[in-house]
This record gives C-alpha cells, structure tokens and sequence, in this order.
C-alpha cells in the first residue's frame, strides 16, 4: 500500500527525517509515536505534499508509484488524506462549500459523478450523525471559533467525506478531554477497513487505547528506533522517550 | 502635446462654446454657477500630488493623453452590448446615459410607482428649477461651508470642471415615506472608438422624510482612444431616509475615471454606499459624506479589484457633525500583477459630534509581488465622548488555508478564488440588497476568470 524508504527530509537547512523506513500494508493502522522534535509532524506534512520541505534522499511509494514529485490535491484525488494537527480557520468560507468543493474536486478526479447539493447534504448527515455533530457545523466558517474538540471531529468528518485510501492523523488526540476524545476514536474506527490504511502519529498512548493499532513504531532523531505490536505503546507510556534520546545518530 | 497653459485655453474655449446649449443655460443662478465653476478650474488646474487629497493619482503625468471632449456617439451603442456589459439585468427602473447624454433608446424605465421621479436634470431644471437651485445653486457655498471646515481644501477642481461642463445627467425625486421595491439602476456607458471622449456625468437623488430607496451606478464601456469620466453624485438623505447607493465602476482599461460622491445626511437617516471597481486604467472613487443631523447612519464600503497596470485610488472624507452619528467604513483591495491601490479616509468628529462612534478597516491583499498598496485610514476626533477604532492590512494570500484546501483535493486555482472570493465576500456580504450582492458576487468570478 505504503512504503517510506530512507527518507531524508530538510527545513531550512536542518536535517529532520535521516533514513525513515516503513511499510504500511493495506486496511493495516500504524501508529507513530516519539518525543516532541522527533520528525513526527514533517513526516505528516511530507507525505501530504506540503511545501516548504527538502527531499533529500529516500522515496516514497503509493500504490507501487512515487508520490513526490506530486502536488497536495493530486495526493488527495489519489486518496491520501491528513487529518491536521491544528485544522486551519478559514474565515469567509462555509464549512459546506469547503466540503462540497473538496468532495466534489476528489470525485471528479476519480471519476466519479459529482454530488448535487441535494446528494451532498444527505450523504453529509450521515457522517455527521456518526461524529454526534450537528447540521450547524456546516454553515459555519471553515474552524473558525471552533473548540479543539470541534476541530478533531470536523477533520474526521472531512476524512469520512474524501473517502482516503491513506490516512495520516497527526496528533488528533491533542486539545481533546476524554469524551471528545472517545468521539473522535469511535469516528475513525468506523472508518477502518480493509482497503483503507492509516497511520496514527500521537506523543501519547492514550489516543491507542481506543484505536488499537497493528504496529507501533518509535520516531526519534529523524529515524524509526524500534517497532513493535501495540503493547510498545503501553511500554513507552511506562518508560517514556529517554532511552531514546541518544539513538539515531 | 497639451501644457497647462493650453489646457487651460481649451477648456475657456470649450465651456464658451457648449454654455448656451447646456440644460438651464438661461437660469440666471444656473449660469452664474457653472461660471464660478469653469473659472475655479482654471485657477486650480488639475489637482497634484503636492495635494494630500491626490497623493496617490497624478494627473499630470496623464494629461498629454487627455482627451478632448467628443460628440456623444450614442448610435454606437446596441441593446444587447448593454446587456452584455451588465452581465445580467437586475430587475430595476433603468435608464441609460452615454458618453453622459441620456439614451431614451436603450433605457428601460418602467412603471413608476407614485412618489418616485426618475428623470432628467435638463427635465426637471424646466419643471422645478427651485428645487434644482436648491442642489446646484450654490456649489461653492454648499461645498465650501458644509464640506470643508476652514483647515480644509475646497473639493477639487474637477468637481468643478464637472458643474461647469455637465449636460446633465438623472435626477431621482423619492417623495416623503415612499419606499420603490424596484432599485433605480443608472447604466452610464462610454464610447470612445475614433476619438476620445471626456463625459462629465451628474446625478442627483433626493430622497425624502422617511423615504426608502436603492440606487445602483454602473459605468462600463470603453473603445480603442483613452478617454476620461469625470463623475459627480450629489445624495440627499433627508430625515429618517435610508439610500442604498451601489456602484460598478468598470470601465476598459483606455479609461480615466473620477468620480467624487457629496451625501449629506439629515437627522436618523442612514446611508448605505458600496463601490466595486475593477475597470479602467486609471481611477479614484471619491466620497464625501456629512452627517449633518442628530442620529446619522453611514456605510461606506468599497472593494477594488485590481490588474496590469491598473491604479485604483480610494478616498473617503466622513464629518460627523451632529451628535450620536454612527460610520462603518470597509474597504477592501485585490491587486495583482502590477496593478497599485490606494485607500485614504478620514472620519472627523466634530466638537458637538459627542457619542459618534466610528470604524474604519482597509484591507488590502497582494497577489504578485510588483502590486503595490497604499493604505492610510485616518480619524480626527474633537471631542472626547466617542468610540472610534481603525486598522489597516497588506498581505498576501494565507499560505496555510491555500495548503489546507490543496490537501482537500482542492486545485490551487479553485482554492486561490475560494479564499479571494471570502476575502472580498466579507465586504459584498455587507451590502443590504441581496439581488446586488449576487451582482458584485458575478463580477467577482468573472474578473477572476480573467486571470491570465
């Protein structure tokens, strides 16, 4: 489904990713947790496409294709999908018209017949029916004046719209009290199947306890130190990052 | 090439030619006014930028491309180019002035309700020249007095080139507490194809106690000679009125436009004005606003949407003059390639103005990095009774939500005219008319779509 090889990734110069290696099969869920500046979230950002980062080395393959040298959209209509960790405000734009465009742009480019406003709003009460959010969500502005808790659930309900193949939730767990936190883990459990993948990259175990993950890999110094099955989470939630604060180099 | 001094020869000369055939030419106070007027003009000359008021537009650098003032060529001039520059007719008492003569041909006016009079200055200086010697009359007197305190400037000298030259334009009478459901739509077009035109168009709405009314100015046209619209709207909002004044300035990119927009309000009435521009090579939306009784309401929104070597100057003048007077102003710019806008306005509370409140906000978005923005909000407040606060913006697009949209599956031409169109829809959204938001919101796309 997914292959990260060698991955070496710059900002500004400064050597983030040194050599990611992982593999991600499909319907399978990976988490990727590591201390604060470990590359969690430029690895985010790299598989999503974002500017701003120098590919040094490495590839990465999507669908036996290299995804690089395409941009952000052509990423999406190829079903990858990142739920961020701050969800951006976009004032002046509803939360329909955002979703809409989006779900529209992505089908057409998969070949799919467009929705109409009528087909869209009945396939979005669903989803929002599923994350316990209210039809109001929509005509509001694009996370504005959102709570956080808010704003997890509406990347997810982004998420359940696009119909990703891939996705990376990048730290969806912070910002959230235990009851939004359920919310948004019973939302993207719903979502798993086997044809979809995802990798979850958190700090914290907790997010684990709830979407339960095949593998979980250790991100430090730019390079994954260790990987294991989901009980490596309960173990780092017990140790903490230190023994790996010197590795990787 | 034209110097000042032949400038100047050519205007005497023109305004000696045109006078006796002008509208009211043998009203006494009529002929005395545009007199005065042609006379300050020739003191003045053109304004510079040596003016504060006119930092931003130099005139003089255009002038040896001025125009002379052309035959109105209204036959050019077909139905369906009209509909065509107007995207879409709004249901509306529409007349239609070219090259500033008033064109019974291609206007639409309708039926009337009772209370509403939509006609002609040359019309109604025959019919109630009283009533027209109370707006025209003393020009200088009302400008001088009403508008400018002793520290100010006299309005500028092409206000007066256009009382001296105008053949007159609409005039709409809204009687005491009538309110049309129709808006009044003035459609002024230019036709400049074998030589080029200055038209001079003057329009005056008086709308009465109580009354309710909607008022929407295009100026669209052009043609292959520069040309020049010198415009000049004088709004009356009499006591417990409310106007809605809208305005699409889009004219080609051959055009010069000035326009300067005088409102006067009385007690309670409100005042509602929103100028879209993203026509002509040149130009500078004036707008000079009193609020002259107890409990006046002012809007004064603007969006200005600029390309090529486009230069779109903002200035805005608000005189609270009375007390518990409430201003808004939003003004916001899209400048691309190298286009250069300008924004200036001042709110001055006077001394007796006590609890006014007043906000100012220019926002101004840079899509290239040669387009330029000049921003320079300004309040002056002479008593200490008041709320007041003003900010200004220039910045690019947000690199985060242009992200955010393109990770949707979003491509970035859709995404750049998702967020332009919320950027510039904040200010659209404002407008009290929703047929004229869906208007402004067209011309939107459609200057989008014009991107190359």
């Amino acid at each position: 489904m997914l292959e990260i090889m060698d991955l070496h990734a710059a900002v500004d110069g400064k050597q983030v990713l040194r050599g990611v290696n992982l593999k991600i099969g499909p319907g399978e869920l990976h988490a990727v947790m590591g201390p604060n500046g470990s590359g969690k979230s430029t690895l985010a950002y790299v598989l999503s496409g974002r500017d701003g980062y120098d590919i040094e080395r490495g590839d990465i393959i999507y669908d036996g294709k290299s995804l690089l040298e395409l941009a952000p959209e052509k990423r999406a209509e190829e079903g990858i999908f990142l739920a961020f960790q701050y969800p951006v405000e976009i004032p002046g734009v509803s939360n329909a018209t955002f979703l809409r465009t989006a779900v529209n742009c992505v089908r057409a480019a998969r070949g799919q017949e467009e929705f109409s406003a009528t087909q869209f709003l009945k396939e979005v009460r669903m989803k929002l029916k599923a994350l316990e959010m209210t039809e109001e969500v929509l005509s509001r502005q694009v996370n504005v004046g959102f709570s956080g808790g808010e704003k997890k659930r509406n990347e997810v309900l982004q998420m359940a719209m696009l119909e990703p193949r891939f996705a990376v939730l990048d730290e969806t767990d912070s910002g959230l009290d235990i009851d939004a936190l359920k919310i948004v883990a019973d939302g993207v459990n719903k979502l798993r199947r086997s044809d979809r993948s995802m990798l979850i990259i958190t700090h914290y175990q907790r997010l684990l306890d709830y979407i339960v993950p095949d593998k979980v890999h250790v991100l430090a110094k730019g390079r994954i130190v260790r990987s294991g099955g989901k009980e490596l989470a309960v173990e780092l939630e017990e140790k903490g990052y230190s023994e790996f604060s010197g590795a990787a180099l | 090439m034209l110097t000042a001094k032949s400038h100047n020869d050519f205007y005497f000369e023109h305004f000696g030619n045109i006078k006796s055939d002008l509208p009211g030419a043998k009203l006494q106070w009529l002929s005395r006014a545009r007199t005065e007027a042609i006379e300050r003009f020739l003191d003045c000359g053109y304004p510079t930028m040596n003016v504060e008021e006119w930092k931003h537009t130099n005139l003089l650098k255009q002038s040896d491309s001025f125009p002379v003032m052309g035959e109105p060529s209204v036959n050019e001039v077909a139905e369906r180019d009209i509909e065509a520059l107007l995207l879409d007719s709004i249901p509306s008492h529409r007349m239609v002035f070219v090259n500033g003569f008033f064109c019974q041909r291609l206007s639409d006016v309708g039926a009337l309700p009772a209370g509403l009079r939509l006609t002609t200055a040359g019309e109604m200086l025959v019919e109630q020249p009283e009533l027209m010697e109370e707006h025209w009359g003393q020009p200088w007197g009302f400008l001088e007095h009403r508008l400018s305190g002793e520290e100010d400037p006299k309005p500028h000298s092409m206000v007066a080139l256009n009382m001296a030259l105008s053949p007159g334009g609409p005039v709409i009478h809204v009687d005491r507490d009538v309110s049309p459901e129709l808006p009044i739509h003035l459609v002024n077009v230019v036709v400049s194809e074998a030589s080029g035109v200055m038209s001079q168009p003057r329009t005056l709405l008086i709308a009465g106690e109580g009354s309710g009314v909607t008022l929407l100015e295009t100026y669209i046209g052009g043609g292959v000679q520069p040309h020049m619209v010198n415009a000049l709207t004088q709004v009356r909002v009499m006591k417990g009125a409310t106007v809605r004044h809208y305005k699409h300035q889009g004219e080609g990119s051959n055009s010069f436009h000035l326009a300067t927009n005088l409102v006067r309000l009385d007690s309670g009435s409100t005042y509602s004005g929103c100028v879209f521009s993203n026509g002509g090579g040149i130009s500078r939306n004036e707008a000079r606003v009193r609020l002259e009784g107890q409990r006046g309401d002012c809007t004064l929104d603007g969006i200005y949407l600029g390309r090529g070597q486009q230069h779109m100057d903002n200035w805005t003048r608000v005189d609270h003059v009375a007390p518990y007077g409430e201003t808004r102003e939003m003004y916001k710019g899209v400048l691309d390639e190298k286009a250069e806008g300008a924004f200036q306005g001042k709110v001055r509370i006077w001394p007796e103005a006590i609890a006014s409140r007043a906000q100012q906000l220019n926002k101004n978005l840079l899509l290239s990095e040669d387009a330029r923005a000049f921003s320079k909000p300004e309040l002056e407040i002479l008593n200490d009774d008041v709320q007041c606060a003003h900010g200004s913006t220039i910045g690019d697009l947000d690199q985060e939500c242009l992200f955010y949209l393109r990770s949707r599956g979003v491509d970035e031409f859709v995404a750049r005219k998702l967020l332009i169109e919320a950027f510039v829809g904040e200010v659209i959204d404002r407008a009290p008319d929703v047929p004229i938001r869906a208007h402004f919101r067209k011309l939107f796309y459609q200057w989008f779509s014009q991107a190359s």
